[in-house]
């Protein structure tokens, strides 16, 4: 198993054509390079990778331009450029909703991977803010919603599929049922369709919000949103109770959240380079009982970390060492002596085990990070530009370091063009591009053990056990005493013949030695 | 156990007396096969392939299951696969209905074994595999009808690996095929026969030269189109221009144009109203369509494909919604036997129309959710109604139809996680429900004659033909015996449908109150009635997640739960709530160490941390642990001038043997009269155990009460046992 970390980064205003960009898919744990993919460069939150090894996709939507790229695993230049009907500016996918569906009293088997296979759905959010929700195997667009009044900043799905939100920069953050967008076949006239509203909007915050997290719950009434904002808040919210749980106010802007992936702690990468550790509970030292901190709409402030207990600083080193040699990106150094304007903390994810925090920043750098050390782990090559993106994805050594076989033909590669108009309300039009899969457990395989068993149940079958078995071996036994007699018979006739032979040669015996006596 | 090499030669040189030990060491000791000498190797296939060539049809039948096991060893597989192919393949092409099937079987059997283990194997392929390949389809196809489920299974196989070798077969497999479904005897076939016919009809576009998906798309389009034209014979029976959105429904689907006649599959279709009978073959036809159909859209395909999913949920909604619940029979259609058998056909294609939906559900998961709506209500259409109430008479006759129905639905719930708007899904529950009730046989009716209509309670009139003159006295004596009991699949499949219901809706209060007072009585009924007191899984399942789900209610069910089954793990997560332990970073000073053990032990006996806090210590401080622990132990006791004293004289003796000199402390403590300063360390280990519970506390005064020689060997054994 292996960990591989993809990063994705803003890419250079200055570089129209986005030659010098590229995003980067790195093993957090040795020096192996997964993948590599030229030209790919996208607005925070704009990229979305469906995972990592052969057969996944990278899908960039490009700064600037209503375009969308798609790359396959393993191929540096884009495979597809899917024209859209507007520029967006963040992207956010979710796979079929199936963890209920595969439980042993609904289906003792599952489906075994097949070379083709994407996604569920696609949702973008524009500069113009409006939410653009793609069927990824027909490509249809089944909804189109203004949502927000200036960018969305930050689109996502929950992991269940059932919610997805969205955050912007007019300061608010919208909460969709996904179900509400995508039910374009109920009724045909216009009119009896509903207009889908959000689920829950969120207006509490008074700046851009600038990165969300959702938390993944076994139990949809789990589910936690964790907003953070410019205006310096992280907001924890329950989604189905559409309640504020807790505030936490710090000392500056935040630019981008992670949570542990047990919901022990937030880490929030602020504006100033920091990186800051919120605990979810800790130990109360009066009473050394595990305390939930905040909860109950409490507003928690956070306090400046002189002792650099919960924070990371390693984001803030502008090393002139590290500018003056080679290594760093030429452009980087350019940045460092034109502006000095601070490090932001523009990206974060946090490893399988929650132990590593990978984090990019506005330089274009990413750092793995120990947890509890605070001490960086390991750096990579860094890109030109502000991180856009970061995405963590473990997986078997083995997928992740073959070299993709590309032996699907591209017609079969591809993913379906999207439409850029709004899906027709006619079912009968709903045509889906898909590899059906085959079944994992096959009804005709069968083990050894049953083999043999049936085996053995065939040889009974050539036995015979019946009672007329027994009256067969008294046959058999009678053949053999005849059998007897007649060898009986014939040994008698054998030895008759032999003593016979044997007076003969006697006289003949005699006869001779009279002859010779004779002579 | 296995046998040994020459004990298995000397077997095979006749007729085997045993044959299942040698193929089962064979296999399992795979040390045989691979030490096995170049002469042993011959000898044993020689002999395999003697035994296998034999005119003794046990002989032959052994011969062949060998050779299927020691194909399993590459290089025999590699020197005599040849060979073994050769024999296996003669053995095949001279079978005849005279030999015993299972002659046929195992060959087959051994030749799959056998091209499954060369193939992906370049070399071996080239040279053995590819050559006879030709032959093998042939036999199969020749002998097909004499174990067709088994060799459909085999060609279905080699259609998905060999499409290219395959190719000039295609027609003659796809003819017999359809030859099958012709006939009369096909609603009759077992079930897994049927499926693997539908399953090889739909590979077969794989062996098209180019676009194979062309033609799987062209096929599905054109079930769509045939089960159309099967449907517009209701037109013949109800009025189905009542209901302008069936009209609708017709519209949209295409039909065959004048010049596609021929790609219908099946013949047409004679049905005279005269013969009851023959109504019945629209059902199967229907069948037929939707089961192939379902094939198509749910058997794997080597490559992508154009699914036109909307068309067939259009076509099933069609065939849903042809039910006699909303039509009228026309008005030349007064028999009253014709009528209930059409209304049985409706049935029939409602029900097979319910399986197809549910399978989809596995394949096309999230890509059916925006027609989730519409879906539920096209299947709702299908519970029986009368005067704005469950028909239950008309759903028990159709039991097996409800429950298809439920577990579709429940598949479909699946999907979401969350669904806010109950309506689609209540008129299921309430079907659920009544599934489940008691079903009382009404002593009345039963006493009544049949044809007379109870008057008052027309829910419950389930009635036995009881014309005859059978003594009434057993039913109204012993009416418990008459009772009938819910059938387990049906229970069954309640409960997986109140699972998912109650997992993903808020049902309103009514509804809810009535699953969970199900659950409840069911749940202690069931622990009663066996011997271990176990509640079997599937309820089980059900009860936790009607606690994790509390839906509407604000009470949760927890309490009634736990005392059914308070030893489940997950409950007592729930009852014993806490956070996941933080990760700490484990700094050597012993304070940290504190720190952590209390955060870890949270739950735990306070006695427990206090003990494994004290043994922490210890270990840290190595030379001085013994002694220390006593300490800490006495440190609560009020004599502390002694456990001052204990530490200066003992701070450097072996551990062990402070044991054997506690007793005597009390006694040098007066010696040593000096008292030293009590180490940093003590002080903060004492200030540990103000923690400690007052169980601890209470267990030292009693050993107070004790001798001095005996105090300390309590004490020692305490810390033992923690």
């Amino acid at each position: 198993m292996d960990e591989s970390i993809f990063y994705i980064a803003e890419g250079d205003p200055a570089d129209k054509h986005s030659q010098e960009s590229f995003a980067m898919a790195t093993s957090v744990h040795n020096s192996h390079q997964h993948a590599s993919f030229r030209q790919a460069d996208c607005a925070k939150n704009g990229a979305v990778l469906t995972g990592s090894g052969p057969g996944e996709r990278l899908l960039v939507a490009s700064p600037n331009k209503a375009l969308l790229n798609v790359y396959s695993w393993g191929k540096e230049s884009p495979d597809q450029r899917i024209p859209l009907p507007e520029a967006l500016t963040c992207l956010s996918l979710v796979s079929h909703p199936n963890s209920k569906l595969f439980v042993d009293s609904m289906r003792s088997s599952q489906f075994n991977l097949p070379s083709f296979r994407i996604p569920w759905l696609l949702a973008g959010g524009s500069k113009s803010g409006k939410i653009y929700v793609w069927e990824l195997s027909s490509g249809s667009l089944l909804c189109v919603k203004e949502a927000h009044y200036q960018a969305i900043s930050v689109v996502r799905f929950s992991k269940c599929g059932t919610f997805l939100v969205a955050g912007s920069d007019d300061a608010r953050c919208t909460i969709w049922k996904t179900l509400d967008l995508i039910s374009i076949f109920q009724g045909e006239d216009e009119d009896t369709v509903k207009a889908a509203k959000p689920f829950h909007a969120i207006t509490d915050n008074t700046l851009a919000i600038s990165d969300l997290y959702l938390s993944e719950a076994g139990l949809i009434n789990d589910l936690r949103l964790y907003t953070v904002s410019k205006d310096s808040t992280l907001r924890i919210y329950d989604i189905m109770t559409k309640s504020l749980l807790t505030t936490f106010i710090l000392p500056e802007a935040i630019d981008s959240v992670v949570t542990d992936p047990a919901g022990r702690a937030v880490y929030l990468g602020l504006a100033s380079g920091l990186i800051r550790t919120i605990p979810l509970y800790n130990i109360n030292p009066n009473t050394m009982v595990l305390e939930s901190i905040g909860g109950n709409r409490k507003i928690v402030t956070v306090e400046n970390d002189p002792n650099l207990n919960f924070t990371f600083v390693h984001h803030q080193q502008r090393l002139s060492a590290e500018t003056n040699t080679s290594l760093l990106h030429k452009s980087l150094k350019k940045k460092n002596d034109d502006d000095n304007k601070p490090i932001s903390v523009t990206k974060l994810a946090i490893s399988l085990d929650g132990t590593n925090l990978v984090s990019g920043d506005s330089l274009g750098r990413v750092f793995v990070s120990d947890i509890i050390t605070r001490q960086v782990a390991k750096t990579f090559t860094p890109c030109n530009s502000p991180i856009s993106y970061i995405q963590v994805n473990a997986a078997p050594f083995d997928a992740l370091n073959t070299p993709s076989s590309s032996k699907v033909d591209k017609k079969h590669r591809l993913i379906p063009q999207f439409k850029r108009v709004l899906a027709s309300r006619n079912p009968i039009e709903h045509q889906l591009n898909l590899e059906i899969p085959s079944e994992a457990k096959d009804e005709e395989e069968e083990d050894f053990g049953d083999w043999l068993s049936r085996k053995t149940q065939e040889d009974l079958e050539f036995k015979n056990l019946s009672g007329v078995n027994s009256s067969v071996k008294t046959v058999s036994t009678s053949a053999i005493s005849s059998s007897n007699q007649e060898l009986e018979e014939k040994l008698a006739k054998v030895s008759n013949a032999y003593t016979e032979l044997r007076t003969k040669h006697e006289e003949l015996l005699k006869e001779h030695s009279k002859v010779l006596s004779s002579k | 156990m296995s046998v040994p090499l020459s004990l298995i030669l000397k077997e095979l040189e006749g007729t085997p007396s045993a044959i299942i030990p040698i193929l089962s060491s064979l296999y399992y000791d795979k040390s045989i096969l691979n030490g096995i000498s170049k002469p042993d190797s011959k000898h044993l296939v020689s002999r395999t392939l003697n035994l296998a060539r034999s005119a003794n049809e046990y002989n032959k039948w052994a011969g062949t299951n060998i050779i299927r096991v020691i194909g399993d060893n590459y290089t025999i597989l590699a020197n005599e696969g040849f060979n073994l192919f050769n024999q296996l393949i003669k053995n095949l092409e001279s079978y005849n209905e005279t030999i015993n099937i299972k002659i046929l079987t195992s060959t087959i059997e051994s030749l799959n074994y056998l091209c499954d283990k060369i193939r992906g194997k370049p070399t071996l392929t080239r040279e053995i595999l590819t050559p006879k390949l030709a032959t093998i389809i042939t036999l199969y196809l020749e002998k097909l009808h004499y174990s067709p489920l088994l060799i459909i299974r085999s060609l279905k196989k080699l259609i998905k690996f060999h499409p290219t070798t395959f190719r000039p077969f295609g027609n003659k497999l796809r003819a017999k095929l359809i030859g099958f479904l012709h006939l009369n005897e096909f609603t009759n076939f077992p079930t897994p026969l049927k499926n693997a016919i539908y399953q090889t009809i739909a590979t077969l576009p794989a062996i098209e030269k180019t676009d194979p998906e062309i033609k799987w798309e062209l096929d599905v389009r054109s079930l769509v189109k045939e089960l159309k034209s099967v449907l517009t014979i209701y037109q013949e029976f109800l009025n189905l221009n009542d209901d302008s959105s069936i009209v609708k429904l017709f519209e949209n689907l295409p039909s065959f144009e004048e010049n596609q006649q021929s790609e219908r599959i099946l013949p047409d279709l004679a049905i005279d109203v005269n013969e009851p009978q023959s109504v019945f073959q629209i059902s199967t036809r229907i069948e037929i369509l939707l089961n192939l159909l379902k094939a198509y859209l749910t058997y794997e395909t080597q490559f992508s494909v154009k699914v036109p999913l909307g068309l067939v949920l259009t076509a099933n909604e069609l065939v849903c919604s042809i039910n006699v619940r909303f039509l009228s029979f026309k008005g030349d259609i007064r028999d009253d036997q014709i009528r209930k058998i059409i209304k049985a056909t409706t049935v029939l294609n409602s029900m097979n129309s319910v399986k197809f939906v549910k399978e989809l559900a596995f394949v096309y998961k999230g890509s059916l959710l925006p027609h989730l709506d519409n879906i539920f209500s096209f299947l709702e259409v299908i519970v029986p109604f009368k005067n704005k109430k469950i028909d239950y008479d008309e759903l028990i006759i159709q039991e097996l139809v409800s429950t298809e129905l439920l577990s579709c639905v429940s598949t479909l719930l699946s999907l979401v996680s969350y669904l806010s708007d109950y309506s689609p899904i209540l008129r299921f529950v309430d079907l659920a429900l009544l599934l489940v009730e008691p079903r009382v046989v009404d002593s009345q009716t039963l006493a009544k004659p049949a044809n007379i209509n109870v008057i008052s309670n027309g829910k419950k009139n389930k009635k036995k033909k009881n014309n005859s003159s059978i003594p009434l006295s057993d039913l109204l004596s012993h009416q418990h015996l008459f009772a009938e009991s819910i059938p387990p699949t049906t229970s069954k499949t309640v409960r997986e449908f109140l699972n998912a219901i109650i997992t993903t809706v808020s049902l309103p209060p009514t509804q809810h109150y009535r699953i969970m007072r199900y659950l409840i009585i069911e749940a202690v009924h069931a622990r009663h009635y066996n011997n271990e007191h176990l509640i079997p899984a599937g309820l089980k399942s059900l009860l936790i997640n009607a606690v994790l789900f509390p839906g509407y209610e604000k009470i949760s069910l927890l309490p009634i739960v736990s005392s059914i089954f308070g030893d489940d793990p997950l409950l007592s997560v729930f009852n014993n709530p806490r956070f996941p332990p933080l990760p700490i970073y484990i700094k050597s000073a012993s304070a940290k160490i504190l720190e952590e053990q209390e955060v870890e032990d949270e739950d735990e006996d306070e006695d427990e941390v206090v003990a494994e806090v004290k043994d922490e210590i210890a270990e840290n401080e190595n030379e001085e642990s013994q002694p220390k622990r006593r300490k800490l132990e006495t440190n609560i006791v009020p004599a502390e001038a002694v456990s001052e004293d204990k530490e200066k004289i003992f701070s450097e003796v072996n551990p062990d043997t402070v044991i054997q000199f506690a007793p005597s402390t009390a006694k040098k403590s007066s010696f040593v009269g000096e008292a030293s300063p009590i180490s940093e360390e003590t002080q903060h280990t004492s200030d540990a155990t103000i923690v400690s519970s007052g169980v601890a506390v209470s267990n030292e005064d009693i050993e107070e009460d004790g001798s001095d020689f005996e105090m300390p060997e309590i004490n020692v054994g305490d810390s033992d046992e923690e």
